[in-house]
């Protein structure tokens, strides 16, 4: 268990599935954090939490996010495609209950998980995406500090009647920890 | 043409209503910073202050503008760093109408 400021990071446990199953077919979060567009029924969610329950593998690592004050589960953040030889990673974060957005879990849960990826599990550079409309996010990470753009996937997913822009952004182990220090 | 002070008033009002709704206290300065961990709006905050500003210009400047859109989002140096980076940026943009 990760413990921060405001909220908790613990393994994903099979009682976040129903919750989790409602995040995952809101078509607002699902814009916003460019997950698959299909309905999910709760048998595929089931199968999905097995596979992520009970991967052995240590290349993806999920946590449940509590918050502290109400012991509630409020979202997931997590390490996708770890190599471990390169020190590389993926990682993505979703904070499912609007009424928790604002409260600044966004910057509690992503620090702790960067402090266990590079402090703990040794990695050197995470990547993620945002999607180039997403303001919450474009905020995020500049409150975050250290990221660095690398690119732009053009006109590269579809929604709303329009092809979106995506941003590929890094973060160094040595330019987060920089930031954490100033 | 609108001069940067009277773009701070507005951000300032808007500071105020934030501050309001969400039992924060930041502080209406130029020097304000608007993100970083020392800052007391989260990220879904401050785009709830950029709506705010966005909604106070329209109704005293009777000028539709949007602030976070991909250009500021883009640029080098975020705009959105301060109170005074954001009052110049968006006078800025009332000017470039």
């Amino acid at each position: 268990m990760l413990k921060g400021k405001k909220i908790v990071l613990r393994p994903l446990k099979i009682e976040d599935l129903e919750r989790t199953h409602e995040w995952r077919n809101n078509i607002e979060l699902i814009k916003l954090t460019q997950g698959i567009r299909f309905p999910k029924t709760m048998e595929m969610d089931k199968e999905w939490f097995d596979i992520a329950l009970n991967d052995k593998s240590n290349r993806n690592i999920y946590f449940g996010i509590d918050e502290i004050i109400s012991n509630e589960f409020i979202g997931i953040i997590q390490l996708n495609n770890i190599d471990y030889i390169s020190g590389t990673c993926n990682w993505g974060f979703i904070l499912g209950e609007i009424n928790n957005r604002g409260r600044g879990y966004s910057i509690d849960a992503p620090e702790l998980l960067f402090d266990y990826a590079f402090n703990i599990l040794n990695l050197r550079k995470i990547t993620g995406y945002r999607i180039a409309f997403n303001k919450a996010a474009y905020f995020m990470h500049q409150s975050l500090g250290g990221f660095i753009e690398e690119g732009i996937l053009t006109k590269h997913v579809y929604f709303d009647n329009k092809y979106h822009d995506v941003i590929i952004l890094s973060l160094f182990k040595e330019d987060y920890q920089n930031s954490r220090n100033n | 043409m609108k001069t940067k002070s009277e773009i701070i008033e507005v951000i300032f009002e808007s500071i105020e209503e934030i501050n309001q709704q969400n039992g924060t206290q930041i502080d209406k300065n130029p020097n304000t910073k608007l993100f970083g961990r020392e800052c007391e709006l989260d990220s879904l905050g401050l785009v709830n202050l950029i709506v705010s500003i966005e909604e106070n210009i329209n109704n005293e400047y009777n000028s539709s503008i949007t602030i976070a859109d991909e250009k500021a989002m883009s640029q080098k140096h975020s705009p959105f760093r301060t109170v005074d980076t954001l009052a110049d940026y968006v006078t800025e943009l009332l000017n470039e109408k």
